[in-house]
């Protein structure tokens, strides 16, 4: 083995550890089950590594692992003949309704919201509004038109809305305020 | 309608509705916090070891390759 492919590796094993927790991240938002989430994560890695002939070093490595991750799962669903988890009880249990106090909207009714989504609006905000992605690069991830990714994140965005009750300026909240609402009840 | 932005989506590129500014910034922040969450845990040590190894395996099938 040259010096130069043995800086090629360490180079290779440095970059993906760098994009370890933001596609964890997205594979925990994404299936909700933890485990499932960390055993995707693992075959994501050990797919990854031996394929690693085919990433360009210095090139985006977070979309591609969140390709591989992504293609995974699907395969993984298709297979299971789309089971549904419902490890937290988010799909039975209903979420609450908003509190009048502050808007006060915990994390998880927010992750209820989420997962009450369609995959591939839930897959697309997560993408563009979590992982941090370009619209073109969640785009070429889930290999549609980027008009199609803007479009699910447009409805995932209203449907989370529509869920969470946030259509009322008042149930905004003390942070309203540096969103630029102005709050027109005298509720608070 | 100018320049690109693939931040931005111009309500007249969409013929869908729009949500409000506010409850844009209101769910990309909790989503934000959804994914902070996640890494304030950091790598768990299962994928550091699997790096670990994987590293280890391929050193070792490079030394044999190369006698």
């Amino acid at each position: 083995m040259t010096v130069h492919e043995e800086t090629g590796e360490r180079e290779f094993k440095r970059e993906m550890l760098a994009a370890l927790p933001n596609l964890r991240a997205f594979a925990i938002s994404l299936i909700r089950s933890r485990d499932k989430a960390d055993d995707l994560v693992q075959e994501t890695i050990m797919k990854a590594w031996a394929n690693q002939g085919s990433y360009r070093p210095g090139t985006n490595m977070r979309a591609w692992l969140t390709t591989i991750l992504r293609n995974e799962f699907y395969s993984q669903v298709r297979k299971a003949g789309r089971e549904v988890e419902d490890v937290d009880g988010v799909y039975t249990s209903r979420l609450s309704v908003p509190s009048e106090q502050n808007g006060a909207l915990d994390m998880q009714d927010f992750k209820k919201a989420l997962a009450l989504l369609p995959d591939d609006q839930r897959e697309a905000i997560l993408l563009v509004g979590a992982s941090g992605f370009a619209y073109e690069e969640a785009a070429q991830i889930c290999g549609c038109p980027v008009g199609t990714i803007k479009s699910r994140v447009n409805r995932a965005r209203l449907r989370l809305q529509e869920l969470l009750g946030i259509t009322s300026e008042t149930e905004f909240g003390p942070d309203a305020r540096e969103t630029g609402i102005t709050v027109s009840t005298g509720t608070r | 309608m100018s320049i690109f932005n693939p931040d931005s989506e111009s309500p007249e590129a969409l013929a869908e509705p729009q949500i409000n500014d506010a409850s844009r910034l209101f769910i990309s922040r909790k989503l934000k916090e959804l994914y902070d969450t996640v890494h304030e845990e950091g790598i768990p040590d299962r994928f550091l070891d699997l790096l670990e190894k994987l590293d280890e395996v391929e050193r070792k099938s490079g030394a044999a390759d190369s006698k």
